[in-house]
């Protein structure tokens, strides 16, 4: 053991984190906004639409995330961040989607029809009604998939983008302390993971208690 | 210090911990044994050679059509496990595994495109030089065959853990690297244009630049020799290797094979550039 090489290789380890943290976060904010999209476009009446999204949902979590990537890379002829980013967006959306439609499910359209019945506009539905029920229900999935977006990031590396996973492979290579590298690296998406997760209960608290 | 060592007994211990190597402390201590011991009685005993070959490396080593393992390293090692009269089982390698398969007993050497370097040298041996290859960059046809043209704005690429790397800073002011992890998506991104040249070993760029691929071949940076890897302090296995090499050499079985995946005759000699090893 010789832990004193990732003190050595701090400024890479810290670099990759960055971009770690930059593929992560633009890919929740993408991914989320397209989720969001494709389950509202599930809900919608039009049969056509609806199917539409449904089959989006379908194809994209049935290709791995990495044939996205390399496709958007290599055929599509993006730079190697927009194609990680977009490429992880695109395959995260359709499982969050299916996780925020699943939410909308799960309240009984009966208490829509009651306070649309009671008065209240779409909005006020949706938001007094509808919202604070599926965010509890949602909350708990959505992490899971935000989490699993800081892991799939990884896979960036495979388009020469020197993040987390990157480097570690880097120090395992120049010096040979794998194990040392791997150690170190594991602490660190633990760390992410459990921010994300700790974030987002708090988020959550935040919206139920509306 | 560097204490090759510590990581041997590090990776042993996270196999007690997983509990991969057993309940007992023996499993463990017959795994270290096999990293130290005589791999040559070992093969004979167990009557199978484990080989390390290239899966992502052709002509020198890769996967056909049919998920066989197919190029010279390959055929090399059945050559060597007709010698030792024992069977044969291919493990893929690649440039970031090769060392943990090599450590840990999962082969017994590796019939690769490894180049000893004294870094290398800290954790694992090396053969005699087994084949002399040179380095080289894959470049679109018509673009300049000179090394040092390619600095920024031009990027250059090659696979992390490749010491093309080092050799592209010794040649390149300033070199611009992209670093992939393995050589065919290299190689697409060159096609593609994302990059403008693919540091390689001139042996395996015979598998990419062929007529009417668009691609040819820069001047050489370096000629580069590779070695056999096998395990530290381990003479009898490595002079086995060692002397085999030069026998098939001798025979001819070498430059047969040499021609059938490179198209050409060697362009060097086994064991020194005039002779092979006196006794051989």
């Amino acid at each position: 053991m010789r832990w004193s090489v990732i003190w050595d290789y701090r400024e890479a380890l810290l670099s990759g984190l960055a971009y770690t943290l930059a593929i992560t976060a633009l890919t929740m904010i993408g991914a989320t906004l397209l989720g969001i999209l494709v389950a509202c476009l599930h809900q919608h009446p039009s049969y056509v639409v609806g199917r539409l999204a449904e089959t989006y949902v379908e194809v994209i979590r049935n290709i791995p995330s990495v044939i996205k990537v390399f496709f958007l890379y290599f055929v599509a002829g993006l730079d190697a961040m927009p194609a990680a980013v977009l490429g992880l967006s695109i395959h995260q959306s359709s499982y969050i989607a299916d996780v925020l439609d699943a939410g909308f499910r799960s309240v009984p359209r009966e208490q829509s029809e009651a306070a649309w019945a009671c008065g209240h506009s779409r909005l006020q539905i949706l938001h007094h009604v509808l919202l604070p029920q599926v965010v509890t229900t949602v909350m708990p999935p959505l992490t899971s998939q935000f989490i699993e977006i800081v892991k799939n990031s990884a896979v960036a590396m495979l388009l020469g983008i020197k993040e987390l996973t990157f480097q570690t492979q880097n120090i395992d290579v120049e010096t040979f302390r794998g194990f040392e590298a791997a150690t170190a690296v594991t602490v660190i998406y633990l760390a992410l993971s459990l921010t994300i997760a700790g974030g987002m209960a708090l988020i959550g608290r935040q919206l139920t208690w509306r | 210090m560097y204490n090759p060592i510590s990581r041997r007994a590090a990776l042993g211990a996270t196999g007690l911990i997983v509990g991969a190597a057993g309940l007992s402390h023996a499993p463990a201590m017959a795994q270290g044994a096999t990293a130290m011991g005589d791999t040559l009685a070992k093969v004979k005993a167990a009557g199978k050679l484990l080989a390390g070959v290239r899966n992502d490396f052709p002509p020198m080593g890769s996967i056909d059509t049919s998920g066989k393992a197919v190029g010279f390293g390959p055929d090399i090692a059945e050559v060597f496990a007709k010698k030792l009269g024992v069977a044969l089982e291919f493990v893929p390698t690649t440039s970031r595994t090769r060392i943990p398969l090599i450590q840990n007993g999962s082969i017994d050497c590796e019939f690769g495109i490894t180049t000893p370097t004294v870094e290398r040298e800290k954790t694992v041996d090396f053969s005699i030089p087994y084949v002399w290859d040179a380095v080289g960059m894959i470049i679109k046809e018509g673009s300049s065959g000179k090394v040092a043209d390619y600095g920024p704005p031009k990027k250059v690429a090659t696979t992390q853990g490749s010491y093309i790397i080092d050799l592209f800073k010794q040649y390149i002011v300033n070199p611009d690297i992209v670093l992939f992890q393995e050589y065919p998506d290299a190689v697409q991104a060159l096609r593609n244009g994302k990059v403008d040249a693919v540091g390689v070993n001139v042996a395996s760029s015979v598998a990419y630049v062929r007529p009417g691929s668009g691609l040819m071949m820069s001047e050489n940076m370096v000629r580069d020799p590779w070695g056999i890897m096998v395990r530290p302090n381990d003479s009898n296995w490595r002079n086995w290797l060692n002397y085999t090499l030069q026998v098939i050499w001798k025979e001819g079985t070498y430059k047969a094979i040499w021609q059938k995946h490179m198209g050409a005759e060697p362009d060097f000699y086994m064991y020194s550039p005039y002779m092979l090893q006196p006794g051989v």
